[in-house]
């Protein structure tokens, strides 16, 4: 098993046109789908990112600089899920059927690098 | 894996959602608008759309809280402190803004349950209420067009979006947001203060309130095109915001709530019944009678009989004993028609116009004969706005089959036809013309 973290890209602008009912729709089927992968013990965590824009801190020429807002950005991740799967395929069946991808949202989906196995082939 | 879409839990969904934005926003917009004062109007409702949104956002991915109307309650807390606080005219408000989210927070969930049934609630925190009705006597204040305030009420009492109000009047977006920007600003200038009116002008005050509400109820019960949803909203709503006048001294105290409310609860009782599968109108005549929702029918007596203490007539009184006469009555026939009849002759004395002559003209056919009531009708077919209402027709040519006159029927609802607007009332007469035939 591994776990794999569904990062929840939304179009902003794309977002913000959806009527009250067809947000409570998606509220509604989200809820759905989180339930079904907790009762089948493979819900590892979800958050919401709120859609203020990025800043990045980085160093340049040896000082740290925060760059941003970058409030230019017309795709924000909005949240993400820790999914537990067999393996990406496996993943990639569960994330297909998260219904925000039936609104204006793409799953960027990754892998979180299991440090623990290191650890236990050392072992060995 | 297999379908995730499942619709039992997305419709309880719906019922929080639908409770949180339509009766928790407009308490949190009244509640912040006191403290605010009603020259930030706009930025109560700002908070708490802002509170709504971030809930809308968040819980897709963490879930619909135990206690929704706790959290939103929370988040717009801390919202309007983040306003204030960048705000000179508004930073000293900070310790009034706590004391009334703790309030609104310790006696939000009670409200939390809601049915177009218990609109009365008997138990409403006083407090929270009293907010409410002043932003009632706000919204309707007679300084603004009758037009804006029915967008205002609906806009910051029931929670409805300038695109929801839009699709409720069949009205351009464009024009609600005018509407709505002109009536704030109205506000502002004319600095309407909010309050609940002193006794001397609470009692014209009070019409104008009533008669908002009485407006919106008729715009959402109308059989005509448009949302079916929002429609039923507007009723409910209605009723939400009688049922909070009748409740409270203010209002309750005139018997004219009552008999508003009772007027309301009683029309309500046909909301189901009134349309078939197809969303076509059925005529009171063709409506399954165990279809009526007889709680709300008790309710509406009960609001009637308190109606009744005091010596107040008013056109509500009249119009809710009308509509008690039809919800006791078992069928079409056996109503008390004589009743309704002269119930129509006093409300007819007192508002002399062609649509209440033309409702009275019905019960008398009932009395009296079909030709007694042709005549009646005949005298007031061209009076505007008659000419143009395809229930004139319609309504004579009913009377002239039942007197046994075809042809004259078949002329009278093809000219019907020429008039309706919408396509259920079109093929509503084209059921009547078929039905002449065979």
């Amino acid at each position: 098993m591994a776990q794999y973290m569904f990062l929840i890209r939304d179009d902003i602008q794309a977002y913000s046109r959806y009527s009250r009912e067809e947000l409570t729709a998606l509220i509604g089927r989200m809820g759905e789908w989180s339930q079904k992968l907790k009762k089948a013990g493979v819900h590892r965590g979800a958050e919401k990112l709120t859609d203020e824009a990025p800043r990045v801190l980085r160093r340049r020429q040896g000082e740290l600089v925060l760059d941003g807002p970058f409030a230019e950005a017309k795709e924000l991740i909005g949240g993400f899920f820790v999914v537990e799967a067999r393996d990406e395929a496996e993943a990639i069946e569960i994330a297909k059927e998260c219904p925000a991808l039936q609104y204006a949202s793409e799953i960027e989906l990754r892998t979180v690098a299991e440090s623990c196995q290191v650890v236990v082939e050392r072992g060995h | 894996m297999g379908d995730v879409v499942s619709i039992v839990p997305e419709t309880q969904v719906r019922t929080v959602v639908d409770h949180l934005f339509r009766n928790q926003a407009g308490q949190m917009v009244s509640t912040l608008t006191r403290v605010f004062g009603s020259q930030h109007l706009e930025l109560a409702e700002a908070v708490v759309q802002e509170a709504l949104i971030q809930a809308m956002q968040t819980w897709p991915f963490k879930g619909v809280p135990d206690n929704p109307a706790g959290w939103i309650v929370q988040v717009a807390k801390n919202k309007a402190l983040d306003h204030i606080r960048h705000d000179r005219f508004l930073i000293d408000k900070e310790e009034e803004v706590r004391v009334a989210f703790d309030h609104l927070s310790s006696a939000g969930v009670q409200a939390s349950s809601f049915s177009i049934e218990d609109a009365v609630e008997r138990h409403f925190d006083r407090v929270l209420r009293d907010d409410q009705l002043r932003m009632m006597f706000v919204c309707c204040h007679p300084v603004l067009s009758r037009e804006s305030r029915l967008a205002l009420t609906l806009k910051t009492l029931c929670g409805f979006g300038v695109t929801e109000i839009a699709r409720a009047f069949l009205t351009p977006v464009e024009t609600i947001e005018q509407r709505l920007v002109r009536a704030k600003r109205k506000i502002r200038d004319e600095r309407v203060p909010f309050e609940i009116p002193e006794p001397r002008e609470l009692a014209g005050r009070l019409d104008s309130v009533l008669e908002a509400i009485y407006l919106l109820f008729n715009e959402g019960y109308a059989a005509s095109e448009g949302d079916r949803l929002i429609r039923r909203d507007l009723c409910e709503q209605a009723i939400r915001l009688a049922g909070l006048l009748a409740s409270s001294g203010p209002g309750g105290t005139h018997p004219k709530t009552h008999a508003l409310l009772a007027l309301l609860q009683l029309q309500a009782s046909r909301l189901d019944a009134r349309l078939d599968a197809q969303g076509d109108i059925l005529l009171l005549e063709e409506q399954d009678r165990s279809r009526w929702n007889h709680r709300l029918i008790r309710l509406g007596l009960e609001s009637l009989d308190r109606s009744a203490e005091g010596d107040e007539l008013t056109d509500y009184h009249l119009q809710a004993s009308i509509a008690a006469r039809h919800a006791v009555a078992p069928s079409f026939e056996q109503t008390d028609w004589a009743g309704i009849l002269s119930d129509y002759d006093e409300l007819l004395l007192r508002n002399h116009t062609p649509v209440v002559a033309l409702n009275r003209a019905v019960a008398l056919m009932m009395v009296e004969g079909a030709e007694a009531a042709i005549t009646e009708v005949e005298a007031i077919r061209n009076l505007p706005p008659m000419h143009r209402y395809y229930l004139l027709p319609a309504t004579l040519a009913e009377m002239y089959r039942r007197a046994g006159r075809m042809e004259d029927a078949l002329r009278e609802y093809q000219q019907a036809l020429t008039l309706v607007a919408t396509r259920p009332e079109r093929r509503f007469l084209e059921g009547k013309m078929r039905s002449l035939s065979s």
